[in-house]
């Protein structure tokens, strides 16, 4: 197999399950302590219903950010759909406050593509690490899905 | 010329055509620093002997890089499930051909299937950051087959990084 296989495999292989979400997500940060997982939660409220996984990490140790996010509507092709995510400081882990307004990101970036139901899909996975102590907000959402609401998956990272 | 020859020649002609022709998107990819960028667009595959000649672009191992791309598909005839393949992995040395994508190798790695009627787009926007000097590809690709490599059509800069 040739040596995009592996992770683009994954991609392919990635299903959603049949609930009622647009969207099933998975969110991953992986460090050398904790491998916490978010799921797909609703926007509105912004900070959504569930509380949010907490990863801890060594500062300036080496990261794996993942995620898979996953078309679950069956009924049409969501169109020109924005995935966003980003990696931002926040005040404290274990709360429901969004990014810190006042800080730069960590990390933010998109992609904007069809999501067909049940086949359509994105996933990426980035080495990352962080310098800086502090508490994180690392979060994936949906925008512009044509919808009274939007889907997103959160975690708190906290570096010591 | 005999039956058995022209039809010979006529399909060694139609794998030349397919090809040359890729997998019918057209790739843009572009890669920043905040002080230099680098663009490409896609061009033919080389031969399998062929030293592979790339763009560079020359940073330093604490910038901070942010490549965007865009595939467009170009072919009249509906792609179904197409894969869009993103990715930055080390190489050993200049116009090396894509290694294998080992996790230690990768830095940064995306996927997502979709249909792509004619003139329909995908785009992205990844920031990432390097630690250690050396040369990295950063390649989009569309249209690829895991299991039938040299079908996609690509864009791919190398970053030269000090």
């Amino acid at each position: 197999m040739k040596p995009l296989a592996m992770f683009a495999a994954a991609v392919l292989l990635f299903s959603a399950a049949a609930r009622a979400e647009h969207f099933k997500i998975e969110l991953t940060v992986k460090s050398a302590m904790d491998e916490p997982t978010a799921h797909a939660d609703t926007d509105p409220p912004p900070q959504g219903s569930n509380p949010r996984p907490v990863c801890h990490a060594k500062r300036g140790e080496d990261l794996t950010f993942q995620f898979f996010f996953t078309s679950n509507f069956p009924h049409e092709t969501l169109k020109n759909v924005a995935v966003h995510y980003y990696i931002a400081p926040e005040k404290e882990a274990g709360k429901r406050d969004m990014a810190d307004p006042g800080k730069p990101m960590v990390l933010e970036g998109s992609f904007t593509m069809d999501f067909k139901p049940v086949t359509g899909r994105v996933g990426l996975r980035q080495k990352i690490h962080i310098d800086q102590p502090g508490t994180y907000i690392v979060r994936v959402e949906s925008q512009h899905s044509d919808s009274d609401h939007e889907h997103f998956a959160a975690l708190d990272l906290v570096v010591e | 010329m005999r039956i058995a020859q022209i039809a010979g020649l006529a399909a060694v002609l139609l794998l030349g055509c397919t090809f040359a022709r890729g997998a019918g998107f057209a790739a843009e990819l572009k890669v920043t620093d905040g002080k230099a960028t680098q663009s490409d667009k896609n061009k033919p595959p080389p031969a399998p002997d062929q030293t592979v000649h790339r763009v560079t672009l020359e940073s330093s191992a604490d910038a901070h890089f942010t490549a965007t791309w865009k595939v467009v598909r170009k072919d009249t005839v509906e792609a179904k499930d197409a894969l869009v393949h993103f990715v930055v992995v080390k190489l050993d040395r200049q116009g090396q051909a894509v290694p294998a994508l080992e996790p230690g190798r990768v830095t940064i790695e995306c996927a997502l299937t979709m249909d792509f009627a004619k003139d329909k787009t995908a785009s992205g926007s990844q920031p990432f950051s390097i630690d250690s000097p050396g040369i990295y590809l950063v390649r989009i690709e569309a249209g690829g087959d895991p299991d039938k490599p040299g079908q996609e059509d690509f864009a791919e800069i190398e970053l030269i990084v000090k």
